[in-house]
């Protein structure tokens, strides 16, 4: 026996029974040889190729687990650091990673978590919004388009349309041109909530109390630029991806926590597309001013508008900012007065919307 | 062989099972899903690796191959299904739809609960010596079907029949070379004891919670038994509900306080109370456990619990 070559103690189990021998092992770079005495003094041996192992496991930081041979295998169990440390059969570099990292130290463990988490954070917060972003433009517009009829037609069913006033705000729609090839639609609802929004496809859905309370057809006219904006840049079908998108990320990291740590992600995803579905607001309203503009419009309807909504229902509760999907629209009035003053349009006055605004108001049931 | 003290005992840190996870997710994430089966493999290679019972650790033989082999049979069923279902929601066949989703359950579980079992049985040893599964499909779809069917026309007070018969049958079924298992609870018991522990969870406004999770705990180890040449090895527990109170309340705000990154730290605290409750009352002789069981190969059923998400047993 070579001089350099430490001997180990060891457990073998034949694959038998969960009875063990006490043997000495010697480790040799490409195999193992395995010695024990039997009652009688006599020494056995046995060699086990290292490429023909079947399995090995170090289970602790100095326990290995080595099988060797056709099932049931023979098992070798050592206790020795030494030998953990010289033992190293061939791995994968994934495997050697887990290992390296679960039995390494903090500053392994911490680079690590940080390149995991800041990963996460970019995926979340750049790559999949953005790959949400370009597969909206895979969905045909007649499918949005035949989804928005469903959802329309299901929400509809309960509610009371105001069949005159719609027909008015339709005629009133068809003056403006809004630079798009969606079939739009607008319905009046009478509710006594100061509402109005737009489905995907083209319908837009306004309540009675938010015309009530309006000043002029410019306001209406914003109003309809505004939901178009929606329409025309696919907000809804957006924002579904998005969800869809953020939701299964997320699910796929929770696959390995549960409970508690769940609920706490869960909350901040929703909190995080709220802040979405603002930017979409600000997007929309950016598209409303410019219908405006190009239907030479005054864009003041915009503020009038904002003016309109700020006052609320009268039993509106605040929300806080951050947790309302329609807010803000202090910063967003600021946002189109700058505009405004930014690039003033010509603007001229309209008789015959005016006309089919002072219908509308005149229809109140 | 020196007759070690037989207890069960868990040596996982919080530190190593939060390194793990922080790994399979980087890798999971990397490969686009595809190491997935490996993850699940080395997660479950730690769990065993990390328990130890009368001084020898258990060791988990599956490999990532072999479940990513299983985790493709289990998407394509999973995925057909999918197909299915949403085929016919399409063409507004409702009541099929609905049907069918019934149908795949009831039958998918009991394959999913039996395909998991063996695999997992059959890649778990203790001392060189390979955990079995002796259950049949046949006979687990029935008793399934029959508890399901029964506890919904009973809205829901056969439950308690029912997870103890799925106990009995599963547990009695597992097999530790030569030693089998045995469940020895009682449905009746098991009823009111949920029945009591409900009520008074209500009167003391949820204190009693934990009280209630201890009977559950001891009534799942007090009536399990090993049985080693036809003598009777029995379990005890000695959890508290002070116990439980304890290591509920340190986990919730270690989750909390963390925004749930302690979470590995909590599984820990869990497994570590778990096993350190355990009692054998009686001596297993540890020396004469005789292998058994037959080579198995076949992973498809572990990775279809893995999605159903079934905890069971």
């Amino acid at each position: 026996m070579p001089l350099d070559i430490s001997v180990f103690e060891g457990k073998l189990f034949d694959g038998k029974s969960s009875n063990s021998k006490s043997v000495s092992v010697v480790l040799y770079p490409d195999r193992l040889v395995i010695q024990h005495e039997s009652e009688e003094g006599l020494k056995h041996n046995q060699t086990w190729v290292i490429n023909d192992l079947k399995d090995f496991q170090r289970i602790s930081k100095e326990l290995v687990q080595i099988r060797f041979g056709d099932f049931p295998s023979q098992m070798l169990e050592v206790r020795s650091l030494q030998f953990a440390e010289s033992f190293n059969p061939p791995s994968t570099s994934f495997e050697k990673l887990t290992h390296k990292v679960v039995h390494g130290g903090w500053v392994a463990l911490l680079s690590i978590s940080f390149l995991v988490i800041s990963f996460l954070g970019v995926l979340y917060f750049f790559i999949l919004p953005w790959l949400a972003e370009q597969s909206v433009a895979f969905v045909p517009k007649e499918y949005e388009v035949k989804m928005g009829e469903g959802i329309y037609k299901s929400m509809v069913e309960e509610k009371d349309i105001d069949i005159s006033r719609t027909e008015i705000a339709n005629q009133f729609l068809k003056q403006i041109d809004f630079e798009t090839d969606y079939p739009l639609q607008v319905t009046v609802v009478d509710s006594p909530i100061k509402n109005a929004f737009a489905l995907p496809g083209g319908h837009v859905v306004i309540y009675s109390k938010l015309l009530d309370n309006m000043q002029s057809y410019k306001e209406l006219a914003a109003l309809l630029g505004h939901e178009v904006g929606h329409v025309k840049h696919r907000h809804t079908t957006k924002h579904i991806f998005r969800s869809v998108t953020g939701f299964v990320l997320i699910s796929v990291f929770l696959g390995d926590f549960s409970g508690l740590s769940a609920t706490l992600l869960d909350n901040a995803n929703q909190i995080h597309q709220l802040s979405y579905s603002r930017s979409l607001e600000t997007e929309a309203d950016l598209v409303g001013f410019e219908t405006l503009g190009h239907n030479h419009i005054d864009p003041n309807g915009m503020i009038m508008l904002f003016e309109n909504l700020q006052k609320g229902d009268e039993n509106g509760s605040i929300v806080p900012e951050f947790l309302s999907t329609h807010p803000i629209t202090e910063n967003r009035m600021q946002l189109i007065q700058d505009k405004i003053e930014e690039m003033p349009t010509t603007h001229v006055d309209h008789a015959f919307l005016e006309g089919l605004f002072k219908q509308i108001q005149e229809n109140k049931n | 062989m020196e007759n070690s003290k037989q207890e069960l005992s868990y040596h996982g840190t919080g530190q190593k099972l939060f390194a793990l996870q922080i790994v399979n997710i980087l890798l999971t994430i990397v490969t686009l899903g595809i190491y997935y089966p490996w993850a699940r493999a080395a997660y479950m290679r730690f769990s065993m690796n990390e328990t130890e019972f009368a001084g020898s650790r258990f060791v988990f033989h599956g490999t990532g191959y072999e479940m990513f082999k299983g985790m493709i049979i289990g998407l394509l069923v999973v995925g057909s299904f999918y197909g299915l279902f949403f085929y016919l929601a399409i063409v507004q066949q409702s009541f099929v739809s609905g049907f069918i989703v019934l149908a795949f359950m009831m039958l998918i579980v009991p394959f999913a609960i039996h395909s998991s079992m063996k695999y997992r049985t059959s890649r778990t040893s203790w001392r060189g010596i390979h955990f079995g599964y002796r259950g049949d499909l046949k006979q687990m779809t029935v008793l399934f079907l029959k508890g399901f069917v029964l506890t919904i026309l009973t809205l829901g007070i056969y439950g308690a029949w029912f997870t103890i018969d799925l106990r009995k049958y599963v547990l009695g079924n597992v097999r530790i070379g030569s030693v089998e298992m045995n469940y020895k609870g009682e449905g009746g018991k098991y009823f009111m004891m949920n029945l009591l522990g409900y009520l008074l969870t209500i009167i003391t406004l949820g204190i009693y919670s934990f009280w209630w999770m201890k009977d559950l705990f001891n009534y799942y180890v007090d009536n399990l038994v090993l049985v080693q040449n036809g003598r009777e090895i029995r379990l005890k527990s000695i959890a508290t509900g002070g116990g439980f109170f304890k290591l509920m309340i340190k986990n919730m705000l270690l989750i909390m306080l963390t925004f749930g990154f302690a979470t590995p730290w909590a599984v820990v605290n869990t497994l570590k109370f778990v096993f350190s409750n355990v009692e054998f009352l009686d001596e297993l002789d540890l020396d004469a456990i005789q292998q058994t069981e037959q080579e198995y190969k076949n992973a498809a059923g572990e990775d279809l619990s893995g999605m159903l998400d079934l905890g069971i047993v």
